[in-house]
């Protein structure tokens, strides 16, 4: 019996848990059979067994139909499966649901669609007057009367509120002028940002000895004023640079705040993953980093577009106003010696010049009047001397 | 039908299918989160979490192993991203608190507390077979570990709930 006790005590476990086949099991048997320490483990193991059965719990109590919220996810989940649930059990109730629904989206949709379409035109039809005048038809629209408004003066409140809808215009322009009164500048400066409810960018006096004056800036100006302000800047001297540039970014605006949204949505679900699911250590990590991932890209996205936000409600001009040069330099009386010396040095540059304008000429009509000269002076010589030669001929009288 | 079948055609959309699952195993899995949970408002919710996680993944189902194993699968992960969530919370107690029949709490009082002093994952190896009669094969593929560690582990489970219980069984007679 000896030999039997090598038998591990995981076998005779294994047997009565009925792991083993039928082999290993009728060997288990026959060992347990003549083997009494092997014996008083099973019946420990059978003992244990039925104690650990003693430890019951009270009655189920589990209904699927109506599910108890959990405390921790939140309870919409519990009432989409309610209402899913039910969905599911009456399809013609689903499918009129569905019906209802696409109808309510689609007129939704298609409803804020053509409002945009007609105000965009009209907003563009502003925009190229520059919002200064109100085009026809456009009286009954609130942009129109924020146009009206912005004919007199400056509206504040619609610079408070750009317009939600239409074309999304960054604008910006280029102003090179220079100014006789330069003192004044400045002053006029802060006063057409103060009516325009305009603000500084960035602005750089320059009052360096020996130079002009310079004043470099980008002001920041509400676009609906844009265009005043242009030609109120246009006024602080001569204009010696004017450019202007409009950026269409509507594709831009749009794009972005349907990645905004859609990054939005895709937190969500992971967000509903995390809570609601369950899964390995790894998986739930995962999840974690792609929702720190999705959170950063969005955060990256709406500061893009608050960016963008401020670069369509205010337009850039970026100004460069120089101090106009006087004219000519008043030195004072020139002293006779000066003059004398400034004659002499005149007339022997004249000289010189005189000579070397004469020396070039002949460099340049040498050859010519060489060429010239052999062509005909060889005629003229041979007609002279024949004439020459008959005079000698002739007798005397 | 057995458990394939209608796992097949829970998959296939049929609601009396998974109701009939659910008729099935709603006691073992009730007794499974109740025996780990000692709230039974809570033990109820992760309850149902799974049989909701069970409806949500039905079509992922592959006949690989058992019914009644995937769904203690099921169970069980739920069963850790809880615990993971109350170590996270720092409310909940993390000891092992077995829960006690209401009707008559001091019904196997000294299996409950040998249980706890188990090491916990002898403990949870041990009740996987004992309670929800899971095979070795099984426990192994859930807790991800070798079928000898399995094996191993349980016959020292027993072992120690056996040492566990002679003097506890003893006191509590005798107080009786």
């Amino acid at each position: 019996m000896k030999a039997a006790h090598t038998l591990p005590p995981e076998d005779v476990m294994a047997y009565l848990d009925g792991e083993l086949n039928g082999d290993e099991a009728r060997d288990i048997q026959a060992h347990l059979a003549g083997c009494p320490e092997c014996q008083r483990l099973s019946a420990e193991l059978r003992e244990g067994s039925m104690q650990l059965r003693e430890w019951s719990v009270e009655d189920v109590r589990l209904t699927f139909v109506a599910p108890a919220p959990r405390q921790h996810p939140p309870r919409r989940d519990w009432f989409g499966l309610r209402v899913w649930t039910y969905l599911t059990r009456r399809p013609l109730i689903a499918g009129a649901f569905a019906v209802v629904a696409v109808a309510i989206v689609g007129a939704i949709t298609i409803q804020p669609a053509r409002k945009s379409s007609v105000v965009t035109v009209e907003s563009s039809s502003v925009e190229r007057l520059g919002g200064s005048r109100v085009p026809r038809g456009f009286a009954l629209s609130q942009q129109a009367q924020q146009g009206q408004q912005g004919q007199n003066g400056i509206d504040r409140q619609s610079v408070a509120e750009p317009a939600q809808i239409g074309p999304r215009i960054v604008r910006t322009a280029r102003l090179r002028i220079v100014a006789t009164d330069f003192n004044a500048v400045r002053p006029a400066i802060d006063r057409i940002l103060q009516s325009s409810a305009g603000f500084v960018g960035s602005i750089t006096a320059s009052d360096r000895p020996g130079a002009t004056r310079s004043i470099h800036g980008d002001l920041r100006i509400p676009s609906r004023r844009f265009d005043a302000a242009l030609a109120a800047l246009r006024g602080l001297g001569r204009v010696t640079e004017d450019s202007q540039n409009a950026e269409d970014v509507t594709s831009t605006v749009v794009d972005l705040d349907v990645r905004i949204s859609n990054a939005r949505a895709t937190e969500k679900r992971l967000s509903d993953v995390l809570q609601n699911r369950t899964g390995r250590l790894s998986d739930v990590l995962e999840v974690e980093r792609e929702i720190m991932r999705v959170r950063t890209e969005i955060e990256q996205m709406e500061s893009q577009r608050k960016q963008l936000d401020g670069r369509i409600e205010y337009a850039t001009i970026t100004l460069e106003v120089d101090e106009e040069q006087r004219a000519s330099v008043n030195l004072g009386p020139i002293p006779i010696p000066t003059r004398l010396r400034q004659a002499v040095a005149d007339g022997v540059e004249s000289a010189a010049m005189s000579v070397l304008a004469v020396t070039i000429s002949i460099l340049r009509g040498g050859p010519v009047l060489l060429l010239w000269l052999a062509v005909l002076g060889l005629p003229v010589w041979w007609l002279l001397r024949r004439y020459a030669v008959g005079e000698s001929r002739e007798p005397r009288v | 039908m057995t458990d394939d079948q209608l796992i097949r055609d829970v998959r296939a959309g049929s609601r009396q299918a998974f109701e009939a699952l659910f008729e099935r195993y709603r006691g073992p899995i009730w007794q499974f989160f109740r025996r780990r949970i000692p709230e039974a408002a809570r033990a109820e919710e992760l309850a149902q979490d799974t049989f909701v996680a069970l409806l949500e993944g039905a079509h992922r189902y592959e006949a690989r192993t058992a019914f009644r194993a995937y769904l203690f699968g099921i169970a069980y992960h739920v069963l850790s991203a809880d615990r993971r969530k109350a170590a996270r919370r720092r409310s909940d107690p993390l000891d092992f608190e077995p829960a006690s029949d209401p009707r008559d709490p001091d019904a196997g009082l000294w299996v409950r507390r040998a249980l706890a002093q188990l090491d916990e994952d002898d403990r949870e190896i041990l009740m996987l077979r004992e309670y929800n009669e899971l095979s070795y094969q099984e426990i192994a593929a859930l807790r991800q570990l070798p079928l000898n560690t399995v094996r191993s582990r349980l016959f020292r489970a027993r072992m120690a709930l056996k040492a566990a219980l002679v003097p506890a069984e003893d006191s509590v007679r005798v107080k009786r």
